[in-house]
């Protein structure tokens, strides 16, 4: 009764409430691309520009989004990326990057440590974050995992270098989703009243 | 006096007194030995048994004795007990309360109440939690002593922390004058409720059949006042056996309160504030009692053009509606309705202005236990109404539109429009979540929801199932503006209410036609899988979809973060959290249980065909079982 009962408690945690939930992930829209949408900004009293800056890694951008107009984690509007001297479709400049990893090893590693817990088997995210497509470089990944904000931190004696290289280059190997406007289940759904 | 239940052979105690009788056979003393008295020897200095107390004792038989009793207490009880209205009893057969077994099914037909045969007592409970959410009222729950309890406890918790009414009654040997040496002292308690009295809003055991009478109508009135809560009643076992006495017994009437509303002049304040807010923010937590607090709600937010966060343990709003979610900005008014507990360390502030103000509205400022803590941190409030939010809102509607010029309502529409532009946006970000994994194997469950939905949007379709272990992607992707069509979770969020109260919610739903669906997680099914056989036995048509991520997958992430927080690695973090080697094969079990099962499924191109074929099952009226292997969430 004791595990279920701390059970219970840590779920309520970490479960968003379901229905008329808004996705904490939501994303400012192309046309209300105001500090109204992103609260935080002005109480943190951060610009809109440097919360851009700090959005995409140094050099890189934003990957782009499966649907045109509405942009996925960390994407941004068409207007911001213009004004970093980006295009929409843009992808990461390190994403054609060769993974010397191995992705075999990398696939052992990702399923044994359990990394399809929160990323789910395809990567696609779950009670974490969407690693496909994988929009860090080898070493943002390995620093991101050794000092992460959300996720519990792998330090190199739970994981090496080369084998946080091998899980990279096993992720790069994951699929790409479809665009929703090439599912028509979604598109039905979504042209419902 | 009352008859003793010598001969009588309890339940659970059968097979082992059948076993120690074999073997008395097998040694019987060469000597002999004093003979037992032919009844347990009382005490000398007992004090007079409840049975000797009764008022309603009967008139001594004329001439020799006779076991037959033509016409017991327990029949009156179920005259009691028809007043009420239950529909069912659920109940696992327990000797301590064979009287009103035996008179259920035959003095009162097994109707009205119909007796449930349910494989454990925390499926029999849970079935009745998940039943009054779909139906609004309580189902009655047999359990057999402090054993029945005991089973039943952790169920009865879930219910106390949602809020639900469950009406119990437990069976007794109160009287240890009379009562039987051996498994019925092991199964009787001096104070029977004791052990649940924490989390029951009433209990009672009435020493006589007026009393009985006058707890059971007043157990019933306890249970559906706001805050809604499970009672208990505890029956003596000989009172059930005693013949009826002459004179007639008195039922008194039920007559409901009417729910408390608030104070008026705090609902003209809570109007004040929420017309002059510039960004409100409305959040519904276990608001809707009944299907006239989605429309009252509506009303409401319309009025105002604010956002409603109708949470996720009742339907309270239509998830498609236009003012359906958490808006935008900071609020600086926020409108609680019904929503358990504040902030707190550590708890999530959201978007709130540092100045907003707090308004709540809930039943729970009325009621309140002390042990058990799931009254949550205290919230920080400005205006708190101590009323029931259903029964407050038409005042506050009326007092909203009484102080709305029609400046203010010109302002309000900008800000709706603006807040239909968030939803919309919200809507296709799901729909973009949605897409992420679409054809990955395990299926992921934003395609599982959306090739069930694609099944089912045209049916008057229940989801008797939570959200949480789900992502909430049927409360993202379809349209939920009915009160049925969603009954939130287990309350005290522990494990083993799901699949009984998928079923017990089914239950209710077959009267109406509708169509329920389960998408049942796989550690939950295996607390008390039997009532899987419950539902095949009473053609209860339910499709449960099993989100089979085989494990406790939660507990997957709890023991990782453990050790990768502890730097001993992750790689263990399988051992004693996950449901493999072997894997469990639940359309087997399905199977064995007498019901349709296919499966395991775990490529998404077979899904719609095999989510077809359950329904085809379930639309004949009968309950089904696929087995979809799926992402761990």
């Amino acid at each position: 009764m004791k595990a279920t009962l701390c059970r219970v408690v840590v779920t309520a945690c970490v479960v968003i409430l379901p229905i008329g939930a808004v996705d904490a992930q939501t994303p400012a829209s192309p046309s209300a691309g105001t500090a109204a949408l992103r609260p935080g900004l002005a109480a943190r009293g951060e610009s809109l520009a440097a919360f851009d800056e700090r959005c995409i890694p140094s050099g890189g951008v934003a990957p782009p989004s499966n649907t045109p107009g509405i942009l996925g984690r960390r994407a941004l509007p068409a207007g911001r990326l213009a004004r970093l001297g980006a295009t929409p479709d843009f992808h990461h400049r390190l994403l054609g990057q060769a993974a010397a990893g191995n992705a075999q090893a990398g696939k052992d590693l990702y399923l044994r440590y359990s990394c399809y817990a929160c990323h789910g088997y395809a990567g696609h995210g779950g009670a974490g974050a969407r690693l496909v497509p994988m929009r860090m470089t080898l070493a943002s990944f390995t620093a991101y995992v050794r000092n992460p904000r959300q996720m519990p931190p792998y330090s190199t004696q739970a994981l090496t270098d080369a084998q946080l290289e091998d899980v990279w280059a096993y992720i790069q190997t994951l699929p790409k989703s479809p665009l929703p406007k090439d599912i028509p289940l979604l598109m039905m759904m979504l042209n419902e009243k | 006096m009352a008859e003793s239940t010598k001969g009588s052979v309890d339940r659970r105690g059968f097979l082992r007194g059948a076993a120690v009788g074999a073997a008395a056979l097998v040694t019987q003393p060469s000597v002999a030995l004093p003979q037992p008295p032919e009844a347990p020897a009382r005490p000398a200095a007992a004090a007079p048994s409840n049975a000797q107390l009764g008022a309603d004792t009967e008139t001594p038989p004329s001439g020799g004795r006779s076991r037959i009793v033509e016409h017991p207490a327990s029949d009156f009880m179920v005259d009691v007990i028809k007043t009420l209205g239950f529909e069912y009893v659920a109940a696992n057969p327990g000797s301590s309360f064979d009287g009103l077994h035996e008179s259920i099914i035959n003095y009162g037909g097994n109707k009205l109440p119909e007796l449930l045969t349910c494989c454990h007592e925390e499926s029999a409970v849970a079935m009745a939690h998940g039943y009054a959410k779909i139906e609004g009222r309580p189902m009655l729950a047999l359990l057999h002593g402090n054993i029945g309890i005991q089973h039943a406890s952790m169920a009865i918790y879930n219910a106390y922390a949602d809020r639900v009414p469950v009406y119990i009654i437990a069976g007794n040997w109160r009287d240890a004058g009379v009562r039987n040496n051996g498994v019925n002292w092991y199964h009787s308690a001096q104070d029977m409720a004791a052990m649940v009295r924490d989390f029951v809003k009433w209990d009672d055991e009435p020493a006589s059949l007026a009393a009985f009478a006058e707890s059971a109508v007043r157990a019933y009135k306890i249970a559906m006042t706001p805050p809604a809560e499970p009672v208990l009643l505890v029956l003596d076992h000989n009172m059930q056996l005693r013949p009826m006495p002459q004179a007639a017994v008195r039922i008194p009437r039920l007559t409901m309160p009417t729910p408390p509303a608030g104070d008026s002049s705090a609902v003209r304040e809570a109007a004040r504030l929420l017309v002059a807010a510039e960004n409100p923010q409305i959040n519904a937590g276990r608001l809707a009692r009944t299907p006239n607090a989605i429309t009252l709600l509506v009303e409401l937010a319309e009025l105002l053009q604010a956002p409603v966060n109708g949470g996720g343990d009742r339907v309270n709003f239509p998830s498609r509606h236009r003012l359906a979610g958490n808006g935008s900005g900071q609020a600086d008014l926020i409108l609680n309705l019904e929503v358990q507990g504040g902030g707190g360390p550590g708890g999530p502030t959201g978007a709130r202005a540092p100045n907003a103000k707090t308004i709540s509205i809930s039943a729970l400022d009325l009621y309140i236990k002390s042990n058990l803590q799931d009254f949550q941190h205290m919230a920080d409030v400005d205006l708190a109404i101590a009323a029931d939010a259903e029964a407050t809102l038409p005042a506050l509607i009326e007092e909203v539109k009484r102080q709305l010029t029609a400046d203010r309502r010109r302002a309000l529409a900008d800000r709706g429009a603006r807040l239909a532009e968030v939803h919309a946006q919200v809507r296709s970000v799901a729909k973009e979540g949605a897409a992420y994994g679409w054809d990955a194997n395990p299926i992921s469950l934003a395609r599982l929801a959306a090739e069930l939905w694609a099944q089912i949007k045209n049916d008057d379709w229940s989801l008797v199932s939570w959200q949480g272990f789900i992502g909430g992607w049927p409360g993202r992707l379809w349209s939920i503006d009915k009160h049925h069509q969603y009954i939130g979770g287990q309350g005290a969020g522990a494990m083993g209410y799901g699949a009984p109260a998928a079923v017990g919610a089914a239950l209710a739903n077959m009267k109406h036609g509708r169509l329920s669906i389960n998408i049942q997680t796989d550690g939950d099914l295996n607390y008390a899988p039997g009532v899987l056989w419950t539902a095949a036995h009473h053609k209860i048509p339910l499709l449960t979809i099993m989100h089979n991520n085989r494990g406790y997958h939660q507990e997957v992430m709890f023991i990782q973060r453990m050790a990768s927080e502890r730097n001993r690695g992750a790689d263990r973090a399988h051992i004693g959290t996950t449901l493999r080697e072997p894997n469990i094969d639940y359309a087997r079990m399905a199977q064995a249980y007498g019901m349709h099962g296919e499966g395991p499924i775990a490529d998404p191109r077979d899904l719609s065909p095999a989510i077809k074929r359950g329904l085809d099952r379930v639309r004949q009226g009968e309950p089904a079982l696929i087995d979809v292997v799926t992402q761990p969430r």
